[in-house]
């Protein structure tokens, strides 16, 4: 392998990836972006539907961010069937009130998150989410 | 890719109801310079410009969800925001008969490859250019 070229990939580790699912458009844009400035890659879906095709799209997502309201919608019981079935994916859950005993989505490596939220605090609860993997 | 620092500071709006597609082209135009903004419908575009961003230029489909399609929005932004640029894209036989009147370089056919779209882009900015300067 070429020295330079390997020197290269070690000073810049591949940006983790993160799966945002809001249907809402100001939430899901300023989510994205902010992540986006502060280092993460992001894909951005607007259903339970999308963020599916993005996964057989893309086997890199290293998290998701999503939205219970979006979630809970059309393709919602589905998608998180095919989290639960197929992957061990990190997942905080933006809610409307975040209630620990909750066992709506029985994800292992969930993390809630109660709107309105901070995304410095998203953010510090992703890289949380990502070190424990 | 050559990017100068113009292009880097010109701002998209990709609205695209197909995910597959509008993760590609958004990803693509990001490195090559571009700050892409992701919409599906064309209540999207308006959102933004209410939230009072500033955007150069729309890429967007024929076909939409919702109210408004991709010929309708294209129309309302010659209309009222004619500072900003329009690509349409279409899958549709016929979209570019259609899109005659609010396109003039036609709609980019699908499939199309993300760099057609940065063609098409950069073709635009200087026209844009030229015109000012004249």
């Amino acid at each position: 392998m070429d020295p330079l070229v390997n020197e290269e990939s070690k000073a810049k580790p591949r940006r983790k990836v993160i799966l945002i699912v809001d249907e809402d458009f100001l939430s899901r844009w300023g989510a994205a972006e902010y992540l986006r400035e502060t280092g993460f890659e992001v894909i951005e879906a607007v259903s339970a539907e999308e963020a599916m095709a993005a996964f057989r799209a893309n086997s890199a997502i290293d998290a998701i961010f999503c939205d219970d309201h979006t979630i809970s919608g059309a393709g919602g019981k589905e998608f998180y069937a095919w989290l639960e079935k197929h992957l061990n994916l990190p997942v905080l859950l933006a809610q409307e009130a975040v209630d620990e005993g909750d066992t709506l989505v029985p994800l292992s490596t969930r993390a809630n998150v109660a709107k309105p939220y901070a995304m410095s605090d998203v953010e510090q609860r992703l890289h949380t989410l990502l070190a424990a993997r | 890719m050559n990017i100068t620092t113009s292009e880097a500071q010109r701002c998209l709006l990709v609205v695209e109801p197909d995910i597959l597609i509008r993760m590609v082209v958004a990803q693509y135009l990001r490195e090559c310079g571009y700050t892409v903004i992701e919409g599906v419908q064309a209540a999207d575009f308006h959102t933004l410009i209410e939230s009072g961003r500033q955007l150069d230029i729309v890429l967007v489909d024929v076909n939409l969800s919702g109210d408004v399609n991709g010929f309708e929005l294209s129309h309302a932004i010659r209309q009222t925001h004619s500072h900003i640029d329009v690509i349409l894209t279409s899958g549709v036989a016929g979209a570019a008969e259609q899109a005659h009147d609010l396109c003039e370089d036609g709609p980019i056919r699908k499939p199309y490859h993300p760099k057609d779209v940065e063609s098409r882009i950069r073709m635009l900015v200087e026209r844009r250019r030229s015109s000012q300067r004249k």
